[in-house]
């Protein structure tokens, strides 16, 4: 499944001052500036992403066009443009409408939406990219960002995190926000711009900007409220006279370390690289509060997680384990959750556990899954035999 | 526990999520929320149990259907999909339901939305 959560960066101009082609040409000409190759078009499933023209209502309908892998993405970028005019010249008036394009650049980041329309500017990336791509990939946005909101008139512009819809991913993102300690003494957007930017920020975006940049004369209007704003750490005035300013990283890079060091873990075990997450295990913690505890941190981790109530059910572990399944591509993963110390009887148990789910592998009880994987998070020294289980 | 019959199989609710229960799937697994299914004849089913709602501005759910939906057509298209399902178990916006519909229609991949119906809906 896409990745929901997104960290957006958005250039608004001063409506009404200026035109989506000139927008367009201005957009163009700072990514033709940093003369990227074809390694920079937009990827997924080894094709090509197509980059698009989408009209506002009443019509609400796109138009498609496929980059060249063959050429470089300023070569793609001089095709797609001629192209946008052509369509938009056919067009007898023009309606509300938005150009995109996928971009994989700063590197790590496969593909990101970079598009416009004739009021504002945005850039788009998953949270996967940013936490690859640390302060570099940041770095690079906020240069790019400055040297782009300097040739337009630029009202403001912000970094926000964003997430496509709220119910279903609103704790996942605050999890994120507490995993990675995205920095959470940012001030609020809504305390810092003007009031038409002030509307509908929730509950998709979550405005704390890492950075912001305000015309001058936003900025000169704001001085009387800098008192209450936090502490800035770099400020600049660009060539248009905007004011660029810095307020902290979005995430502490450094506290990534860790994360990346349990898929580090993993991979060392012999796992895929990525494929779990790596969870502590505490003696004697309840079992029902390890079990809940260990399965958010998979499905925190975009890991989904099938909880087999009638497995559970007929399990003679039930007093000191609990098990949770993950399916792959066409393995099963079976997790056996147990805090508790490894009495004879619970060996005992277990293996019996064990003997089941190997009989379910043998008689193909789950269609499409061919092989099934036992994995102990044991709070307690596993014993061999079990050990050996595990291994094979 | 709320079900919808059809050609390709059930869509079954439960408390824990939205599964899809399939007449002709090729992995026949019990599938959770924002999985693929993949039906014989390279129909892709995508389930989605909670409500997909957009921005009321229009210009910010587009960017939206840009950044997420878009990209997952182009994806299930890529892997060979000849038509996809979205299966939505709670609210979903119908601005989304006509992009989905038209950025289909042009990537050439038929698509169907079932909506279930869902508690005060």
């Amino acid at each position: 499944m896409l990745n929901s959560v997104r960290f957006d960066i958005e250039i608004w101009m001063i409506p009404g001052s200026v035109s989506l082609f000139e927008v367009l040409q201005q957009l163009f000409d700072a990514l033709r500036a940093l003369q990227l190759g074809g390694d920079a078009i937009g990827i997924l499933c080894d094709e090509p992403l197509p980059w698009n023209i989408i009209f506002g209502p009443p019509e609400r309908s796109l138009e498609l066009w496929k980059p060249d892998l063959t050429k470089t993405f300023t070569e793609n970028l001089d095709a797609f443009q001629a192209w946008v005019q052509s369509v938009l010249e056919e067009k007898k008036s023009l309606p509300d409408l938005s150009v995109g394009l996928y971009i994989a650049w700063p590197k790590p980041a496969s593909w990101a939406v970079i598009g416009c329309d004739a009021d504002y500017v945005y850039l788009s990336y998953l949270e996967e990219d940013v936490l690859k791509g640390r302060q570099f990939l940041w770095d690079e946005l906020m240069e790019f960002t400055k040297r782009l909101a300097a040739t337009l008139p630029t009202d403001f512009a912000f970094s926000c995190v964003a997430i496509s819809d709220m119910r279903t991913e609103v704790t996942r993102l605050k999890n994120i926000f507490k995993r990675h300690k995205v920095i959470k003494e940012l001030p609020r957007l809504d305390a810092l711009l003007p009031k038409r930017a002030k509307r509908k920020w929730k509950p998709y975006y979550f405005p704390y900007p890492s950075f912001l940049i305000l015309s001058r004369e936003r900025f000169q209007a704001c001085q009387p409220y800098l008192s209450h704003w936090p502490t800035i750490q770099s400020q600049e005035e660009l060539p248009n006279g905007a004011v660029f300013l810095f307020f902290g990283y979005p995430i502490q890079f450094e506290a990534l370390q860790g994360f990346e060091f349990s898929l580090e873990a993993e991979e060392e075990k012999g796992g895929e690289r990525g494929m779990f997450v790596a969870v502590p295990m505490y003696p004697d913690e309840d079992l029902d509060e390890a079990y809940k505890r260990i399965t958010k941190a998979f499905e925190e981790a975009g890991i989904e997680v099938y909880h087999p109530q009638m497995l559970h059910e007929i399990a003679p572990i039930t007093d000191f384990a609990r098990l949770f399944i993950v399916f792959t591509e066409n393995e099963a993963h079976t997790f056996f959750i147990c805090p508790y110390d490894w009495t004879p009887e619970r060996v005992e148990k277990m293996l019996v556990m064990v003997a089941i789910v190997k009989e379910m592998e043998k008689e193909k009880v789950i269609p499409g899954v061919a092989k099934h994987f036992i994995h102990f998070l044991s709070a307690y020294p596993l014993p061999k035999v079990l050990e050996e289980v595990s291994k094979s | 526990m709320a079900a919808r019959g059809g050609k390709y199989g059930k869509v079954l609710r439960f408390r824990e999520g939205l599964y899809l229960k399939v007449n002709e799937s090729i992995t026949g697994k019990p599938y959770r929320t924002d999985v693929d299914i993949i039906l014989e004849g390279n129909i892709f089913v995508q389930a989605k149990a909670g409500p997909i709602s957009l921005p009321s501005d229009d210009k910010e759910a587009e960017q939206i259907f840009q950044a997420k939906w878009l990209p997952l057509i182009h994806a299930y298209k890529t892997k060979g999909a000849s038509k996809i399902i979205f299966a939505f178990g709670d609210y979903v916006d119908e601005r989304l339901v006509g992009y989905l519909e038209n950025a289909a229609a042009k990537v050439g991949v038929q698509v169907e939305v079932i909506k279930l119906p869902y508690p005060g809906g």
